[in-house]
């Protein structure tokens, strides 16, 4: 894919969920399955089996099922704190992939999964301040007099490199 | 949290430089003053970000060509008609326009970009040494000329050339010396 | 035009042809004029794209590097040293930072960069010169051998 077709933005997260304290992202989720479908199979397995469950470990998420004969492959809706909706199509599913959907789904932040421009991010890049054009320049120019019989600016001309002490100068070496 | 703003205003703070041309060649101030005005010397430097700080240099009336190239250097112009071919000799450029060749010495050697137009608006020239006020008062630094001036015979006192080592005297002999 | 697969429907194209095609016109989507919605023209740039979108991933990386180099020599050049010399330092010292890294310890903690034992020559006139040199000997592991 070429990087400008696919929609991309910078890393976040949420009011930095989970540093302090953890608020689950997911409020609300919706299962529409058929209760006579085949395709509606693992959803309806997940639903007799762990759903209970599931409601009462999140008592944050308001849980609704939704039989209806229009849905013959089954659909869950995700809906998150800030607006966001995902709709998960179970089809076909077993009841431990609906699982890792519902996992997966209760997790998520709720943002939108895209490319990301940069891989990390922080509130304070820098501690010492940043560089700028006074940062290295010597305090004297404060109340220089311009212009001035010593001009200062220059690009580098001498050739100090390290000298360790383990090393042998070249003329030591000749001789 | 510093104050990001204020932050921002010090990295991206302009500098403004002095530079005297006289006896300098155009070619050298050219190759020192197209970084400082590209930013180059900065290490925020990039490409697409417009980071160049102002250059001022005086004294362009005296800038000095070596060789005999004020005679044979030609500049070179079409306007894109047939026979609108015309080459100038730097001599006469200089007459014409004293800060005329350092211009075109730093403007050739500036990228080929856009951003070409915006640098070279950061760049002051004056003919000789003044410099308006308000443009003096901006001024932060000064730059080390490229060339070392080698300084005239009249410019030496009188003790430094009794005291310079010779080889040989010429004597009281008016016509030996 | 895009919609126009409806008016061909009686004729029964096949059933995944309106989806292949939206693969492509999903790259295509930002691209100019024609190009962006007709399928003969928009197959033709989108191959095109993504030869372009692979070698500019190589690419990137080479101007990368280019651009860490130009911000290291100015920031070293502020130090009165040259970029060879510095990366010279650095090899003799064993440090095994990259370039990545040190341009941008030069931006945001330009304290550090001055005082990592290689950005600082020799005969420096800076006064804390001869304190961070012995530190740096005894303490340091970046002198180990």
């Amino acid at each position: 894919m070429t990087s400008r077709s696919m929609p991309s933005a910078f890393l976040k997260s949420i009011l930095q969920n989970g540093i302090g304290r953890y608020v689950c992202q997911l409020q609300r989720i919706t299962f529409l399955f058929s209760k006579s479908s085949g395709l509606s199979r693992g959803v309806r397995d997940f639903i007799e089996n762990d759903l209970v469950d599931f409601a009462r470990k999140n008592p944050g998420v308001v849980v609704y099922v939704k039989p209806d004969p229009n849905h013959k492959s089954p659909l869950v809706v995700a809906e998150y704190l800030n607006g966001n909706k995902k709709d998960i199509e179970c089809q076909s599913m077993n009841r431990e992939q609906v699982q890792k959907e519902v996992e997966l789904a209760r997790t998520q932040s709720g943002l939108d999964v895209v490319r990301l421009r940069k891989w990390m991010h922080t509130d304070n890049p820098t501690i010492q301040g940043l560089w700028t054009p006074f940062t290295n320049k010597p305090t004297y120019l404060n109340v220089e007099t311009f212009p001035s019989k010593n001009p200062t600016w220059k690009y580098a001309e001498r050739r100090p490199t390290l000298k360790l002490d383990n090393e042998i100068s070249a003329d030591k070496k000749l001789s | 949290m510093a104050n990001r703003a204020a932050q921002q205003w010090g990295t991206f703070a302009r500098v403004w430089y002095l530079l005297d041309a006289s006896q300098q060649p155009p070619g050298r101030i050219a190759a020192l003053v197209s970084p400082l005005l590209q930013g180059k010397h900065k290490p925020i430097y990039h490409p697409l970000s417009d980071i160049g700080d102002h250059v001022v240099i005086y004294n362009t009336r005296e800038v000095a060509f070596s060789g005999d190239k004020w005679n044979t250097k030609l500049y070179h112009h079409h306007t894109g008609y047939p026979k609108g071919f015309s080459s100038t000799k730097a001599k006469d450029v200089h007459l014409l326009d004293p800060t005329k060749v350092v211009h075109k010495a730093i403007y050739g050697m500036l990228p080929k970009v856009l951003l070409r137009r915006t640098m070279m608006e950061r760049l002051h020239l004056y003919p000789d040494n003044k410099i308006p006020e308000d443009i003096l008062a901006n001024i932060s630094e000064q730059i080390t000329p490229p060339r070392i001036i080698p300084r005239k015979l009249t410019e030496y006192s009188q003790e430094e050339l009794d005291n310079f080592p010779k080889l040989w005297h010429p004597g009281e002999d008016p016509e030996l010396r | 035009m895009r919609l126009s697969w409806c008016l061909r429907m009686p004729r029964c194209p096949p059933p995944d042809r309106y989806y292949r095609k939206q693969k492509i016109f999903q790259i295509s989507k930002h691209f100019g004029y024609r190009r962006a919605n007709c399928y003969s023209l928009a197959v033709r740039s989108v191959h095109k794209a993504l030869i372009y979108s692979t070698s500019a991933k190589i690419k990137k990386k080479r101007r990368m590097r280019k651009l860490w180099i130009t911000r290291l020599s100015a920031a070293t050049k502020e130090h009165h040293l040259k970029y060879h010399h510095f990366v010279q330092n650095l090899n003799k010292s064993n440090i095994l930072l990259n370039r990545k890294i040190l341009s941008e310890l030069a931006i945001y903690e330009p304290k550090s960069f001055t005082s990592s034992p290689s950005s600082v020559p020799d005969d420096s006139p800076s006064p804390f010169q001869g304190q961070e040199r012995e530190c740096s000997k005894d303490s340091s592991p970046l002198f180990d051998e």
